[in-house]
């Protein structure tokens, strides 16, 4: 027993408390087993007289709420029967440098793999695991970035979690003196708005409905106000900021570093008073990435007139924390922190999907009804759907004009210079010719190049293993896969390939992939520059089809 | 267009934030009241159906933020509205004084075809509040200047007078509706005539 205390010191009381919770640690539970808590009937708790103005009088104060300095011991059994089992190497976990003699004599790690994710957080053996581990890292941040970032594709320990969320955005340096430094007090034009706001942020959350959590977020919103110039206070910044100030409740400094950090990385420029083209932009890459992944709910959608314009603006403009409630935001960023400004894209794909059936079913205002008051979301459904198109997505596709620079890849292969008008006209987004290559070079049976330039062009010179569908020789008049000729059948049944429509300035590059959508076909896309951006850069990836056809 | 026919009255509720339009929405459609409700951000919707001088109707209600910023996002949700509620706060001065530049830019906006004899409804919520800041007879002046709009002194908390105000509101809906009926069925909105500016302009000949 003692020498099993002794590995218990080097904890801090988080750490243990947070443990011993998990183990069913209960201190009101446990207060009450003492007698220090006595519940009595409601009816005793009235005032004998409240004055018209408010004024309450002949209200016993409640005994319990006094201060009492006895010390009260809490029971350890449970906690300590628990772990008895875990041997002591693993109370120091070797990170860096591994010798295959040591690694052998190493414990077999706790093996929680294929567990639902709120069961392993309620798992105390596996908290132990991934606190101790996460925690060392977490001293050596910020070199052991990598492997944070590497333990946060597991799964975050909700202890560590405003940590770990803190490292995963790059937060660094004093910024707690920074913070100090902000005004946060003088009024402004904003402070209505706040104020009007606050009370309706969150408000399920005791902290964040508490009179200091209200305090809290009203300094953290007008700090970041004032520390952005070029940006305003939109509604839904409050929500945006809940779940830093709920991981950093005593640590309002850290809550708004990690806010300052978030919104560059992932809303660039949303907050802009005039954001209209930047949402309108982001909306139309929503549209184009339905389309790209689910063309039958696209083409639904589309026929309904229901645009993202109508339900998804809260959903980006807060990155879902306006949506959905702390324990499943949580969960969703946990992701999202890992991925780029796209992934939130993905998670209403996956919103979608959840609800696909019902809204094939249903007409425009069933749809609006649906969204109005949003079912269901399974939110761990959602991150493995969300994750699962992420990665199957070839960046350039969600490719945004007005993503943050320092994020954006600007080669001469890859996308510029789209217009937002140009883009809310076209159903089908770009891929850029770095994408092309690459799928041609690496994984060319994920892709099928569809040259809609004239034969001749094509015999002389097209992409390896494309086919030749000639703009000219598709009546469009019929939506049916049919009418393209020889090649339909290859396309009808296309699974997971990426269908890449390559043109030149003579073909029409929207008639052709949009009627390839409306036949419902998967995972269509136009290759942005058109055949001619390819001719300098890969001759190796081109080909005379002379000798095939 | 073809919704049109089966008497569909789409109605938006305009005005500055928390003077309690998702409120009144919700107290209207579900009879429901709570002091819980989250901004609106974007729009949100709610239909009812009812029954006005024994036909059968279909209310949309939009409600919207009310951060006057949104609506440089709000275009599509003011197009094609058939009657725009106007909401203050009897007991927010502020509120009050925002209503002309929102009936401002709900005419701008959706462009109606008459602005002058478009439908607004006013409702002044809250009344169940104190201290009042904004008289009956305050509002009522202001009403008056604007051709005559209905008021009500609402409260989405005890559910007083909102069955009355949306009747009014349907009323006026399909009184709107069925005068300009018949050119949106023929037309969609995409038709232009001699005019070249963007019917959203608002410098139009009409002001």
């Amino acid at each position: 027993m003692m020498s099993l205390l002794k590995t218990y010191e080097i904890f801090t009381i988080s750490e243990l408390y947070y443990w011993w919770q998990l183990t069913g640690g209960d201190v009101l539970q446990e207060l009450k087993r003492q007698g220090l808590i006595r519940s009595s009937p409601p009816i005793l708790s009235l005032p004998h007289l409240v004055l018209i103005e408010g004024t309450i009088l002949g209200q016993d104060r409640n005994p319990a709420t006094l201060y009492d300095p006895k010390i009260v011991e809490m029971p350890m059994e449970t906690l300590y029967e628990r772990f008895k089992n875990i041997p002591f190497a693993c109370y120091y976990p070797l990170i860096q440098t591994k010798s295959e003699i040591i690694a052998r004599s190493e414990p077999e790690p706790y093996d929680a793999t294929g567990l639902p994710l709120v069961i392993k957080e309620k798992d105390p053996e596996y908290q132990f695991h991934r606190v101790i581990l996460l925690r060392r890292l977490l001293h050596g941040y910020p070199f052991t970035k990598d492997l944070i970032v590497k333990e946060a594709e597991k799964d975050i320990p909700p202890l560590l979690r405003g940590d770990i969320w803190a490292a995963l955005l790059n937060v660094r340096g004093d910024y707690e003196r920074q913070y100090i430094k902000i005004d946060k007090v003088t009024p402004t034009p904003t402070d209505r708005q706040i104020e009007v706001d606050i009370p309706r942020c969150h408000q399920y959350n005791e902290l964040l409905s508490s009179m200091e959590g209200h305090k809290k977020l009203k300094r953290i919103l007008k700090a970041w106000v004032n520390e952005n110039a070029q940006y305003v206070y939109w509604q839904g910044l409050d929500s945006l900021t809940a779940p830093f100030l709920y991981l950093n409740f005593n640590d309002e400094a850290k809550a708004f570093a990690c806010l300052s950090k978030f919104v560059p990385k992932y809303l660039h420029n949303f907050f802009l008073k005039d954001n209209s083209a930047v949402i309108e932009e982001y909306l139309a890459k929503f549209s184009q990435l339905i389309a790209f992944h689910d063309p039958v709910l696209a083409n639904h959608l589309y026929e309904i007139n229901f645009y993202p314009q109508l339900f998804a603006i809260p959903w980006f403009l807060t990155l879902f924390s306006h949506v959905f409630p702390l324990h499943k935001i949580l969960h969703l960023w946990d992701k999202v922190l890992l991925g780029n400004s796209s992934f939130s894209l993905h998670i209403g794909l996956s919103v979608l999907t959840q609800l696909r059936d019902r809204l094939l079913n249903s007409g425009f205002n069933e749809c609006i009804l649906l969204f109005s008051d949003l079912p269901e979301v399974d939110i761990e459904k959602s991150v493995i759907l969300s994750a699962e198109t992420f990665q199957k997505t070839p960046g350039s596709i969600t490719h945004r004009e007005y993503e943050n620079e320092e994020f954006k890849k600007s080669g001469e292969l890859d996308i510029s210079g789209v217009t937002l008008q140009d883009l809310k006209r076209e159903r089908c987004p770009r891929i850029s010719a770095n994408d092309l290559l690459d799928l041609v070079r690496n994984s060319p049976q994920k892709v099928l190049v569809v040259d809609i330039r004239n034969i001749t062009q094509f015999n002389r010179c097209s992409v390896r293993e494309s086919i030749n569908i000639p703009f000219s020789s598709v009546s469009f008049s019929e939506v049916k896969i049919e009418s393209i000729g020889q090649h339909s059948s290859l396309l009808k049944e296309n699974k997971d390939r990426i269908v890449v429509v390559v043109g030149d300035e003579e073909t029409d590059l929207e008639v052709f992939p949009t009627f390839l959508l409306k036949c419902n076909v998967k995972n269509v896309c136009v290759l942005h520059g058109g055949f001619n951006v390819l001719l300098p850069v890969s001759p190796t990836i081109l080909a005379s089809q002379n000798h095939n056809s | 267009m073809a919704s049109r026919k089966k008497t569909l009255l789409k109605v938006i509720i305009l005005g500055d934030s928390s003077v309690g339009k998702t409120s009144l929405m919700n107290q209207y459609v579900n009879r429901k009241f709570t002091n819980q409700y989250k901004a609106t951000i974007g729009a949100d919707f709610l239909t009812k159906e009812l029954t006005v001088d024994d036909r059968t109707v279909t209310m949309q209600i939009w409600d919207t933020a009310g951060q006057e910023r949104f609506q440089s996002l709000g275009v599509a949700f003011y197009r094609g509205a058939d009657c725009c509620v106007l909401v203050f706060d009897v007991t927010a001065p502020n509120t009050f004084k925002s209503l002309d530049s929102w009936r401002d830019e709900f005419l701008i906006q959706a462009s109606p075809r008459e602005p002058e004899n478009f439908p607004f409804v006013l409702l002044g919520n809250k009344v169940d509040l104190e201290p009042r800041a904004i008289s009956s007879k305050r509002a009522q002046q202001w009403c008056q200047s604007k051709n005559n709009i209905p008021y009500f002194e609402t409260s989405a908390k005890e559910g007083l007078n909102v069955e009355q105000a949306f009747m009014a509101i349907a009323k006026n809906a399909l009184a709107q509706q069925n005068s300009t009926v018949d050119l949106y069925n023929e037309f969609p909105d995409q038709i232009k005539l001699t005019n070249t500016q963007k019917p959203s302009g608002g410098s139009g000949c009409c002001q």
